[in-house]
């Protein structure tokens, strides 16, 4: 990363970083909504430190003066900000608006051990629970390319916050598509990990068998430095993987002899946005273009993905929001008002939850009850091995194509309208289409942007969409990387 | 409580206003008799869209829960209970909406007010 190569070898200073890292997000921020809150005074202070150290000699982290964003539902400590506002962890919702947790995050706490400076938190679509930024309780985040236009979500506020220049590194999580599909629509890079490649310890839970923390930047070396950082075995995450954090950024351009690539014929879909095929075709021109070799392969249930993870991920989430009760921790309604501790509980959740969020648990409560688990989420389960074993399938060599990579759009489109999926849930759902099979089968994926499109007179960002085999991180962001590199020229 | 329990006919049909009252209640959510309108339309709309998943043969797939499990991921652990270290009480104090005296302060449980 330039800024932490700048700042550690004495080229720049942490402070001038912050103080430019400000400004831009005084310029943007009251315009785009990106951010919640900002650690203004605690990132000055950290970055005056870390000039102090490097002025006596002191060695420094890999991110040395980075200014971060973290998406509001990683927790920061509450003694984080000490000379600003302590912090709260909201999850973009009114449930959790005066949360100060007691913890953070192990994501958040690895990028600070390699002082990096957390400059604020970014809003987001409550509980994860959106594609568009549109539906968190502390307003709309709007699209720096167009503000008429969403950002995507539910990493809303950090694609933005990268997109206007604010930060060059966002953290992020990723349950159906939530880094990627937002970095799409932004122009930025969204790198959704393994399933167990990073902790999720301090996430505040959606779906746990789905969420994953991944970076979001404007580089892909960027989002591999953060990767690198954040990875790797965790106590306080036992489905966080033992295997050793792999060196992402050292093999970054590395040669990728024999490289093989699938491209769905199921994803060339019709009812895409014109751009988005161009953008695929140019990928492939790109790939082929460096000796690649591209085929194409089928993956038969991409459509039925997304009703297998809207069924899923409801489900987790009826069961794991069960715990916002209005009595240890989060909003809770007026004592005087209720009758009964079960009235406490159903208005306070009424209360505090969004539409779309108790759309959500509605929806998981009804699948899980009995009578319906088998027609709806065991079924559903049973897809999501099919989607895995497929998944595999294209990875195999023998017999099977032997993929490195899959190569498919992340979006439909590009960037819609503020208010224009808002009354159709199932339109917003299928936003999801190419992103959340990565998140059923747990392998890493990650969005590049590929171009622009044209419309009503704006350019509007597009993404193409590269998912590898499980734990093959580094090589799919070397994949990456190396498509970045040829779309660019 | 017989009627959260009953088996459906079918999980096809359009949900009618009682089962989203039904779902609501399991979920300890208090809808307004609007919002019950509008669950029922939504949810059933993204119910029939879910329905999409009865054309797929998914004969002798084993379920899958999570990427985690030993067959997709080996290197995923079971680790052993271990104590670590705890917040303190007053952390949780703090957190808590209302706490008296080191309790959480909720309605009566038994007697009148009890559910």
């Amino acid at each position: 990363m330039e800024i932490a190569r700048a700042v550690s070898s004495g080229n720049r200073r942490a402070t001038e970083v912050v103080e430019a890292c400000l400004s831009q997000i005084d310029t943007h921020n009251p315009r785009l909504n990106a951010l919640r809150a900002v650690y203004r005074e605690t990132a000055r202070e950290r970055a005056r430190a870390l000039d102090k150290r490097l002025g006596a000699g002191e060695s420094v982290g890999r991110l040395a003066g980075v200014p971060v964003v973290i998406k509001d539902n990683l927790c920061l400590r509450s003694d984080y900000g000490q000379d600003d506002e302590a912090p709260t962890t909201t999850c973009g919702s009114r449930m959790l608006e005066h949360y100060r947790s007691p913890y953070t995050a192990t994501a958040v706490q690895r990028l600070l051990d390699e002082d990096a400076i957390i400059v604020g938190t970014a809003n987001m679509d409550e509980f994860g629970m959106g594609s568009s930024g549109e539906h968190c309780h502390f307003g709309v985040t709007r699209n720096p390319f167009d503000e008429e236009r969403v950002p995507g979500g539910s990493s809303s506020g950090c694609a933005a916050a990268l997109a206007s220049g604010m930060v060059p590194l966002a953290l992020g999580s990723d349950t159906g598509g939530s880094v990627r599909q937002p970095a799409a629509l932004t122009g930025t890079v969204g790198f959704k990990p393994s399933y167990g490649r990073v902790s999720r310890w301090g996430l505040i839970a959606y779906a746990s068998s789905l969420d994953c923390v991944g970076p979001m930047a404007r580089t892909v070396e960027d989002a591999a430095l953060a990767l690198e950082v954040i990875s790797g075995a965790d106590a306080l995450d036992s489905t966080c993987s033992t295997r050793r954090a792999e060196s992402v950024v050292e093999s970054i351009d590395l040669e990728l002899d024999g490289l093989r690539i699938g491209v769905p014929v199921q994803a060339r879909d019709e009812a895409n946005d014109p751009s988005v095929n161009e953008a695929l075709d140019r990928s492939i021109e790109s790939f082929r273009s460096i000796g690649a070799e591209v085929i194409d392969v089928e993956f038969k249930h991409v459509h039925q993905s997304v009703p297998a993870y809207y069924i899923v991920a409801p489900a987790e989430a009826s069961s794991n929001l069960a715990r916002y009760d209005g009595v240890r921790y989060g909003h809770r309604a007026s004592i005087d008002t209720v009758s009964s501790i079960e009235e406490l509980m159903s208005r306070s959740r009424s209360e505090g939850f969004g539409p779309e969020v108790q759309r959500r648990i509605m929806l998981g409560t009804h699948t899980l009850s009995s009578g319906y688990y088998d027609a709806y989420y065991s079924r559903a389960m049973k897809m999501r091995r099919l989607v895995q074993q497929e998944f595999a399938t294209l990875f195999a060599t023998d017999p099977g194509p032997g993929c490195h990579a899959v190569l498919m759009p992340t979006t439909t489109g590009p960037a819609f309208r503020i208010g224009e999926k808002m009354d159709d849930p199932a339109m917003m759902y299928r936003e999801d289409l190419y992103t959340v099979a990565a998140n059923l089968a747990g392998l890493p994926a990650i969005s590049v942007p590929a171009g622009t499109a044209g419309v009503e007179g704006k350019r509007l960002p597009i993404g193409v969409q590269l998912i590898g085999p499980a734990f093959e991180d580094a090589r799919l962001l070397r994949i990456a990387r190396r498509l970045e590199v040829q779309l660019a020229e | 409580m017989s009627n959260e329990t009953s088996q459906p006919a079918s999980g096809k049909s359009p949900l009618s206003a009682d089962e989203v009252r039904r779902i609501a209640r399991l979920a300890r959510l208090n809808p307004t008799e609007e919002q019950v309108e509008r669950y029922r339309r939504e949810l059933s709309d993204v119910l029939a869209w879910a329905s999409a998943l009865e054309e797929v043969d998914a004969e002798g797939l084993r379920p899958m829960a999570a990427p985690a499990d030993a067959e997709s991921h080996p290197h995923v652990r079971l680790d052993p209970d271990v104590p670590g270290p705890m917040l303190d009480r007053s952390v949780i104090d703090e957190i808590g909406p209302s706490v008296d005296g080191g309790f959480f302060v909720v309605p009566k449980v038994f007697g009148d007010g009890g559910a």
